[in-house]
């Protein structure tokens, strides 16, 4: 089972670090590491494919004074697509909405913080940042993030 | 072409990677062999290659028309050159691929000085300010670690890599190393614990305004700086947890370190006073 209404969080090819109140997750097919915040860190722990929408939302809700909306769940199912962090894309139910439209409505009404996966690409050479030192152009620009293009064999430093 | 029974070659060991040198010309072995002790700062062992597991090798050959070649591990490769610049990025590339092969060490691309017993840690690449700033730092007394790595055990302690300060005289120039004597400081000696990571960099006229970030951020924030990370991705998260888990983590734009070196050391002060 895995409809719209069911998602499964994705398990294959990712590392996993839990931290207080944050989770680590570092997908080794696109090399990004991601940080879901408590609220998207529990929502992705129940995309079981068995738990549903309202349920996760029902789950969430336990102990606060008022409900979790389905939307909220939603809000986070939506950047759990976007990361690839689901088995399957599921489709969202924001048809004709943006997310800040969305995030607003939520916003106000909400009890729990709303759910937030930051994420950063990581290096994928192993002479990253070597200084932007170099011997030939390929030693530059996307070879080591952060250093200019160009290799200035006189000095051996990548220059603009 | 240089036959096999022409070649000087060792094995090379440092922070728990092993990696052949060969090269066919003695006195090149012998440059890159020094060249290998100065980046990984004399923590390293040569000895005889034998026979065992198949392992990376740096090789320096001569081929047909009479030009060396080098080959960093099938990572880099091109023509060598006898000259301070060159050196300077083998320096680099051997510092950087060992970094990467380490199993049982973690490097983040960062400057360290150790203040009051703990580690302060500022992530960063290269060309963001961070050797001014660890400058900066060890002349008002912070015990100099590193202005490359902060090397982390599995333990989540925090060792000097305590190279020369690369200090850039001009944008366009590569670093020139200096000793940081000449700042005043003094090198730390031993691993200490993290007592705060600064993510910061030079923005004209900005002013310090640290706020606190969660150690997940922290962690995610330090993810471009780590040597790579796709290697050994379990170990990194795992060190970078316990070794944040320990530090007060802050995020803030800069202006000249100068100016922002005394309040980087201050905000620490105060935090200390406020835990007690």
């Amino acid at each position: 089972m895995n409809n719209s209404q069911y998602p499964l969080a994705r398990t294959n090819g990712l590392v996993v670090q839990e931290v207080p109140n944050e989770v680590l997750v570092f997908d080794m097919e696109t090399n990004e590491a991601h940080c879901l915040n408590e609220t998207a860190a529990m929502v992705w722990k129940y995309c079981d494919g068995k738990t549903s929408v309202p349920q996760i939302a029902e789950i969430l809700g336990e102990g606060k004074e008022s409900a979790v909306s389905d939307d909220l769940i939603w809000l986070a199912i939506d950047q759990l697509n976007e990361h690839k962090l689901l088995e399957k894309e599921v489709a969202t139910k924001f048809a004709g909405q943006s997310r800040r439209e969305v995030l607003r409505k939520i916003g106000l009404a909400s009890m729990v913080a709303l759910p937030i996966i930051a994420s950063m690409a990581a290096p994928r050479s192993v002479l990253a940042s070597t200084s932007c030192a170099c011997a030939t152009n390929g030693n530059c620009g996307a070879f080591q993030p952060g250093c200019p293009p160009t290799c200035n064999t006189t000095t051996s430093t990548c220059v603009p | 072409m240089s036959s096999n029974n022409n070649r000087h070659r060792t094995l090379l060991r440092a922070y728990g990677v092993e990696a052949i040198i060969e090269a066919d010309d003695r006195n090149i072995f012998e440059k890159v062999k020094a060249v290998a002790s100065k980046a990984l700062v004399g923590r390293l062992t040569f000895g005889e290659v034998g026979e065992s597991a198949e392992r990376p090798v740096y090789s320096f050959l001569t081929n047909d028309s009479g030009t060396v070649e080098f080959n960093i591990a099938d990572v880099t490769s091109g023509e060598y050159k006898d000259d301070f610049g060159f050196e300077r990025f083998l320096n680099g590339a051997i510092r950087s691929h060992i970094a990467a092969m380490s199993k049982s060490w973690v490097f983040l691309h960062a400057g360290v000085v150790e203040w009051r017993g703990k580690a302060i840690i500022l992530p960063g690449h290269s060309h963001k300010g961070k050797t001014t700033l660890v400058s900066e730092l060890i002349r008002l007394g912070a015990g100099y670690m590193s202005d490359e790595y902060a090397v982390m055990d599995e333990n989540g302690l925090v060792h000097p890599f305590e190279r020369d300060l690369g200090v850039r005289f001009a944008p366009d120039e590569g670093p020139t190393p200096v000793d940081p004597a000449v700042f005043g400081g003094a090198r730390a000696i031993d691993p200490v614990e993290a007592g705060m990571i600064v993510f910061t960099g030079f923005v004209k006229n900005a002013e310090w305004k640290p706020e606190t970030i969660t150690l997940g951020s922290g962690i995610l924030e330090s993810v471009p700086e780590v040597i790579p990370f796709s290697f050994n991705t379990e170990f990194v998260l795992k060190v970078l947890n316990t070794t944040f888990n320990r530090a007060i983590i802050v995020k803030s734009d800069r202006g000249e370190a100068l100016d922002t070196a005394p309040k980087i050391l201050e905000y620490f002060d105060q935090l200390i006073i406020d835990v007690r």
